[in-house]
């Protein structure tokens, strides 16, 4: 598995949660980090 | 934006907050613990709702491009709690399963698997269709279009499963690897070819993508693509037009040195600092 993954997408593509390195969701844009599993840096398995 | 996203890590399922990532709940796999020579992992699938999910846990062995494939259902409570996994009546024959998706209504699964045994031969795919109350399957078989696989599915409404129809730029090789259109399946038939569905091909191939998704609604495709050089790898979030395979908009950049000279940080961009 990558660290470069789209994970999940709602919304009509506007809400995407992704792994680009860090973690975290992609929201009309903006980037927030999350959490995931430990250490940040593994590949993360999300959805929503 | 969903209230939650899941998680999974070991062998345990996670629900978190999608607001702030506290944990609202978890649920422990009822599968044995993997080992070095066989290693389980697992990855969840989302549906329409927010609320309902379909974990697929694999089980590697010794040899490459097979795993035991077992599917749970989980239904996450409107306050985040999870419920149990229930067992999904599923034999992948040892093939991964590459993406999921439940119907709009729940009662029907989609199941995208790549076929990559043995090693270096032309990867193909298929997609299946289970009816989840019986178990009932319909199998769509890519086995004549070598080179070629489905990426993970996704519902247009409870009738049509769309998948991104992945090429290999090499044999034996997936990733990267370029997307050549949308393969949609009637849910309803018996099953057939997955070659012979329909496809709307996209005027150009895109290429040197890692992964897609195609968004609910099925107007856009959420894909990623990672390129390193210099001592720099940037990893890219892009929507591309789900009808002509052009790129819409970049939704993220995100850059990190690597190597003797570089420098222990990563540093983030929006696409006016550094995507020109």
């Amino acid at each position: 598995m990558s660290t470069c993954q789209v994970l999940s997408v709602a919304g009509n593509g506007d809400q995407v949660l992704v792994q680009a390195f860090a973690f975290g969701r992609i929201d009309n844009g903006d980037f927030t980090p999350l959490l995931g599993t430990t250490p940040r840096v593994l590949p993360v398995s999300a959805a929503w | 934006m969903p209230g939650y996203y899941v998680v999974v890590a070991g062998r345990e399922v996670v629900v978190r907050a999608s607001g702030d990532g506290r944990v609202t709940g978890s649920v422990a796999i009822p599968v044995p613990a993997g080992t070095p020579l066989s290693e389980v992992g697992g990855k969840p699938f989302g549906s329409a709702d927010g609320r309902h999910f379909v974990v697929v846990v694999s089980r590697g062995g010794d040899l490459p491009g097979v795993a035991d494939v077992t599917l749970f259902r989980l239904t996450v409570s409107p306050g985040g709690q999870p419920g149990g996994l229930a067992l999904l009546d599923f034999d992948s024959r040892g093939e991964p399963v590459a993406g999921a998706a439940l119907s709009p209504d729940g009662k029907m699964l989609a199941l995208s698997l790549v076929h990559e045994f043995p090693p270096g031969s032309p990867v193909y795919g298929s997609v299946e269709v289970i009816t989840v109350a019986s178990g009932a399957t319909r199998t769509w078989s890519g086995q004549s279009a070598p080179g070629y696989w489905p990426g993970i599915p996704s519902w247009a409404g409870d009738g049509t499963v769309s998948v991104p129809w992945w090429r290999s730029p090499s044999p034996g090789t997936t990733i990267p690897a370029e997307i050549t259109g949308i393969r949609q399946l009637d849910a309803a038939a018996l099953g057939g070819s997955l070659a012979a569905a329909r496809l709307v091909a996209f005027p150009a191939s895109v290429p040197g993508l890692q992964s897609a998704m195609i968004a609910p609604g099925g107007g856009e495709i959420i894909a990623s693509s990672c390129h390193a050089a210099n001592h720099t790898a940037t990893a890219r979030v892009i929507e591309l037009s789900a009808t002509k395979g052009r790129q819409v908009r970049v939704l993220r950049t995100q850059t990190a040195r690597f190597g003797n000279d570089a420098a222990r940080r990563t540093r983030s961009c929006r696409r006016a600092k550094c995507c020109r």
